[in-house]
């Protein structure tokens, strides 16, 4: 079955690139939809339910760390797997992310092969849908 | 952290990422005056402070924007350029960062802004026909 994916992230040429990777990555997707902030991520969640979200860390109005926090607190955000994407090197924060339940934190340059090999690590539909 | 250590840290990202990362060879070269080129900054907090800045020349800029997007360089916007090079400049800012003060630090990496001009520490490339540069001031200089 196809996978719902949200990409959050401020920067609107990543979020174009991160689309373009998905289509490379072959992995069949039945909608792909977008967030500049993760005030805009929360609301897109509590209307649809999202199979994986690629959340940048560091955003204006609300934050990676905010979303996850709030995602994996409230029922509302229909629980999807979250996997961040950023620039950000800190391996303290890294671990501790996936400590509060980030399925897996990735540096940028993202490039669509470590893409498609997290998404079959991390989300269960995608190892369905290939 | 001395000016040479942070041209160090500068050369080494750039390399890393530019010329691994999304094949744009460079050449260091000087910094020439560039009425047209693309400035974004961004600032850094936490345990540790500074700027970080990236120049580009428009071709430079269109060639970053067309990897990033992988569209050909006649369909590059003058947006697409200017939002290829602040992302780049967030790219290299944490690799930078990770190379001058390590990957333990928890820092803040606030986001990009177009603007702003080269200053502190800095490096410059001839790259696809127009040059870019990079430049990292500390807080407390």
């Amino acid at each position: 079955m196809p996978i719902d994916v949200l990409l959050v992230d401020d920067s609107s040429v990543t979020r174009r690139a991160q689309r373009r990777m998905l289509d490379i990555t072959g992995i069949p997707t039945a909608r792909v939809d977008e967030a500049s902030d993760g005030l805009e991520a929360l609301a897109r969640m509590r209307d649809h339910r999202y199979d994986v979200v690629l959340c940048d860390l560091h955003m204006p109005n609300m934050g990676g760390i905010a979303v996850l926090a709030a995602v994996r607190s409230d029922e509302v955000y229909r629980n999807p797997v979250v996997i961040f994407v950023s620039s950000d090197h800190s391996e303290t924060r890294r671990q501790r992310l996936l400590a509060g339940g980030a399925a897996a934190f990735v540096r940028k340059p993202l490039d669509p092969e470590r893409l498609r090999e997290v998404l079959t690590e991390t989300v269960p539909a995608v190892r369905e849908a290939l | 952290m001395s000016a040479p250590d942070a041209e160090d840290a500068l050369r080494r990202t750039a390399y890393e990422i530019l010329e691994d990362g999304m094949f744009l060879f460079l050449e260091e070269a000087a910094l020439q005056p560039d009425d047209e080129a693309v400035v974004a900054t961004m600032r850094v907090d936490g345990g540790y402070c500074a700027t970080v800045g990236m120049l580009a020349s428009p071709d430079v800029a269109r060639a970053l924007a067309s990897n990033m997007l992988g569209i050909e360089e006649a369909d590059v916007s003058a947006p697409d350029r200017a939002a290829a090079v602040a992302e780049a400049l967030n790219i290299l800012c944490g690799r930078l960062l990770a190379h001058l003060v390590g990957e333990e630090a928890e820092l803040t990496l606030h986001p990009p802004v177009l603007g702003g001009g080269p200053d502190g520490a800095q490096v410059a490339f001839a790259v696809e026909g127009g040059q870019l540069a990079l430049w990292h001031v500390p807080c407390h200089a």
